[in-house]
């Protein structure tokens, strides 16, 4: 059963009492909240998302709430917590749910160092991943979302998560996280997107999320090797160009990017040397995105 | 669940059974582990689940979530022994030449010397140990050669100077890991203070093979954990269930010698360290049910406090070690963890500067420092 | 002279792509990037322990230069480096 096909009573009381289970990706998750205004947002942008039997190993348990029923009516913000003291400060109850993705984010990092995981937007075409490292002002988002609706299978939007024996990438299809200009960009672009409202004034500006496509999350536990790396930059005006990167240099590009590969240590180093053997890696600069998307899409033919 | 018995001693007998009988762990239900997992990761107790379940060739018995979270934190742990035990090996590659002992405390010493809590434990920084005279020369030649000081505040620099058994952390300029150099194991304003024959702590060290750093000796080293678990409050962890379960795997192991019972009992004697052990028998039979013989029970009672300490001690402790039901929190185990933290606070300095150091601590909590949200590698090794 | 060799907790693995290294050294958890000279040095002291003068004379046949005091000071340099790392030891210690 998807999240949809609950009521919106049934979702009400999943939420309130022990707690809404689903999958994404290889995980379980089990959330708690009261805040009404988050139940249509989940209905809608969670739509796709199985549903699991509340009793069962939940990988993160999460609350997000009233940081105090007292001060629900003085100063509304709520807290995001997961197993233990919250990491984040409190924030106005207009940002609850771009805190949940920011929060369900956290503790993954902090937490899935049972498999490599990379900074990346990664989506699949013909049983190979393409993967788009991040760094500021790359755009990978932007990209992963106009990939994701040309033809291409979403696999993360923000982790590339690794199997360390054998570098195979694992989807973990959660909401694309969009800021800004690219919000606009993405609605010009695919007419099919579904795209959330757009929350102001967060602390990366304006946010709006994009829900994964169905087929990504029916075939979510299907895994794939990489095949191509590009890290891309957006610059206004900028002619495209698609330059090869010397293996060399993208073995420290792609070990930086990782949140944990120190702590997986030889499992990561072994695993980034597959990656860079086995894959063509590309820097790409861009400034059209229907240009960038051809680009890609006849590179990888 | 079973009848009469509370949400919280359901939680503890689950994380108690885990550790002391690892190999029962394949018949768990999927409840009892989501349980055992959040109380486990409370107590920091994942990555010896772990490496027991390793031992026992059980992990793939076990259901496959329950592995990964299990690896995941166990891989975490790897790669802090592998660290802090490098920090090590380059700290004695720095100190090389200058001829003084340096003796490896807690997880460290587990793990260069292959002792049994070594075995997924979790620990966070580096603790060594080096003679009060030479720690000047120790701290400058770290200096001297790529260890930096951290910034602390006057106040607390000024507090680890003065009061403390150790000296402000360094770190390596390129590296992560803090490392803390202790000359004495308690602070010098403790009650139980023993500066006065710290140096028989070197003379009774045992070097150790394939390292030039030494360990304490067996007694001294039961001793140490005892003195962290019952004097290193934190009001938030409250008392740490793995120090007491490193006691009682270097019991196991140290206590197949008859020898090693009358020689730990005569040395905290000798140390001024007799209630602690007397607390240490104690609660490792009550709760974890570890046997102690009969010989050392009766050596040890002299030190036992009066009854009504006595009975407020076997209420306080267990609250404050065993963990929580996370559903279910109480507040007479938060008052208990923090009456223990006062206690362990009240006993490490003399009344008065307690006072001032904790209204200072509480004047620093009132200004809130603030937290970003946004993730970076950085931040992500804690679990 | 100092005689050097291989630091005692020394296992590396090791990947090339044409002249550029990178090394993973078990002991510590750390990947270096070393370029061909910095790796026909460690290759060197793998081989056998040996001296500056010893490793200088080999470096200089490999890449074709003068075993001069430059090469000298460069090579002096990075075995000081590979020491702080704990790549590589006195023969002695």
């Amino acid at each position: 059963m998807m999240i949809s096909e609950l009521t919106a009573t049934e979702l009400q009381a999943r939420l309130t009492t022990a707690g809404l289970c689903f999958g994404c990706g290889p995980f379980r998750l089990r959330l708690n909240s009261s805040l009404r205004l988050l139940f249509p947002v989940l209905h809608k942008l969670y739509a796709h998302y199985p549903v699991y039997d509340h009793s069962g190993v939940d990988d993160y348990r999460m609350t997000l709430d009233w940081a105090s029923p007292l001060r629900r009516w003085l100063r509304p913000v709520v807290r995001f917590s997961a197993d233990g003291p919250a990491p984040f400060t409190d924030v106005s109850i207009e940002q609850a749910f771009p805190t949940l993705e920011w929060g369900m984010n956290w503790c993954i990092a902090v937490r899935a160092h049972h498999v490599l995981m990379l900074h990346a937007a990664v989506v699949e075409r013909h049983g190979r991943v393409l993967v788009l490292p991040a760094a500021p002002g790359s755009g990978k988002s932007t990209l992963c979302a106009a990939l994701s609706h040309s033809g291409w299978r979403l696999f993360s939007d923000e982790f590339g998560l690794v199997q360390p024996e054998d570098a195979t990438f694992i989807p973990i299809p959660r909401l694309i996280s969009l800021k800004n200009q690219s919000i606009n960009v993405i609605r010009q672009f695919s007419a099919t997107a579904h795209i959330g409202s757009t929350y102001h004034g967060t602390h990366k500006g304006s946010v709006a999320h994009i829900r994964p496509p169905l087929a990504s999350i029916t075939r979510m536990k299907e895994s794939a090797p990489a095949g191509w790396v590009i890290f891309p930059r957006w610059q206004a005006g900028a002619a495209l160009t698609l330059q090869p990167i010397a293996k060399d240099r993208a073995f420290m590009m792609i070990a930086s990017n990782a949140f944990n590969y120190e702590v997986l240590g030889e499992l990561a180093f072994k695993a980034v040397a597959h990656i860079v053997k086995n894959c063509e890696i590309y820097s790409l600069v861009y400034s059209d995105l229907a240009q960038a998307i051809h680009t890609l899409d006849d590179l990888t033919q | 669940m079973l009848q009469n018995q509370s949400p919280a001693q359901y939680a503890s007998a689950l994380l108690i059974n885990a550790v002391c009988e690892p190999q029962q762990l394949s018949k768990l239900s999927d409840c009892d582990w989501d349980l055992l997992l959040q109380v486990a990761r409370q107590k920091r107790l994942l990555g010896r689940l772990y490496m027991e379940l390793k031992r026992l060739c059980l992990l793939s018995s076990v259901p496959e979530n329950v592995a990964a979270q299990l690896r995941a934190a166990n891989n975490l742990v790897t790669h802090r022994q592998t660290v802090l035990a490098w920090e090590l090996n380059r700290i004695l590659w720095a100190l090389k030449g200058l001829d003084v002992p340096v003796i490896a405390l807690k997880g460290i010493a587990y793990v260069i010397a292959d002792l049994p809590p070594a075995s997924g434990r979790f620990f966070a920084d580096l603790d060594i140990l080096v003679p009060l005279e030479h720690i000047t020369v120790v701290e400058q030649r770290l200096l001297d050669r790529g260890w930096l000081k951290t910034t602390l505040s006057p106040y607390d620099e000024r507090y680890y100077r003065l009061w403390m058994h150790e000296i402000p952390p360094l770190r390596h300029r390129e590296r992560e890991s803090e490392i803390d150099i202790h000359h004495t194991l308690l602070p010098r304003t403790h009650r139980f203070n023993f500066h006065a024959i710290t140096a028989s702590l070197f003379t009774e060290a045992h070097t150790v093979p394939n390292s030039e750093a030494q360990i304490l000796a067996a007694p001294d080293m039961v001793l140490h954990v005892l003195v962290h678990l019952l004097f290193e409050g934190n009001p938030e962890e409250g008392l740490r269930l793995r120090d007491l379960i490193d006691i009682a795997d270097l019991l196991r192991y140290f206590g197949s010698e008859m020898t090693f019972w009358s020689q730990l009992v005569q040395r905290a004697e000798q140390l001024n360290l007799g209630r602690p052990l007397y607390y240490g028998f104690r609660y490792l039979q009550r709760l974890l049910g570890i046997k102690v013989p009969a010989f050392a029970i009766q050596t040890t009672a002299r030190f036992a406090p009066i009854a009504p300490i006595q009975w407020l001690m076997d209420w306080l402790v267990p609250l404050a070690i065993l963990p929580e039901h996370p559903a279910y929190p109480r507040y007479r185990a938060r008052l208990a963890r923090q009456l223990l933290y006062l206690r362990a606070h009240w006993l490490r300095m003399p009344p008065l500067l307690l006072i001032r150091h904790l209204s200072y601590k509480m004047w620093l909590r009132l200004r809130k420092v603030p937290r970003y949200i946004d993730i970076k590698p950085q931040d992500l090794q804690q679990l | 002279m100092d005689i050097w060799q291989l630091h005692s907790q020394g296992a590396l693995h090791w990947e090339q792509w044409e002249d550029q290294f990178a090394l993973y050294q078990v002991a510590s958890g750390e990947t270096h990037f070393l370029n061909a000279f910095g790796a026909a040095i460690l290759q060197q002291l793998i081989a056998a322990p040996q001296s500056l003068d010893a490793i200088c004379a080999h470096l200089a046949i490999e890449f074709d230069c003068m075993p001069d005091a430059e090469l000298c000071a460069q090579v002096s340099a990075l075995l000081t480096r590979f020491d702080e790392l704990g790549l590589i030891q006195r023969h002695d210690d």
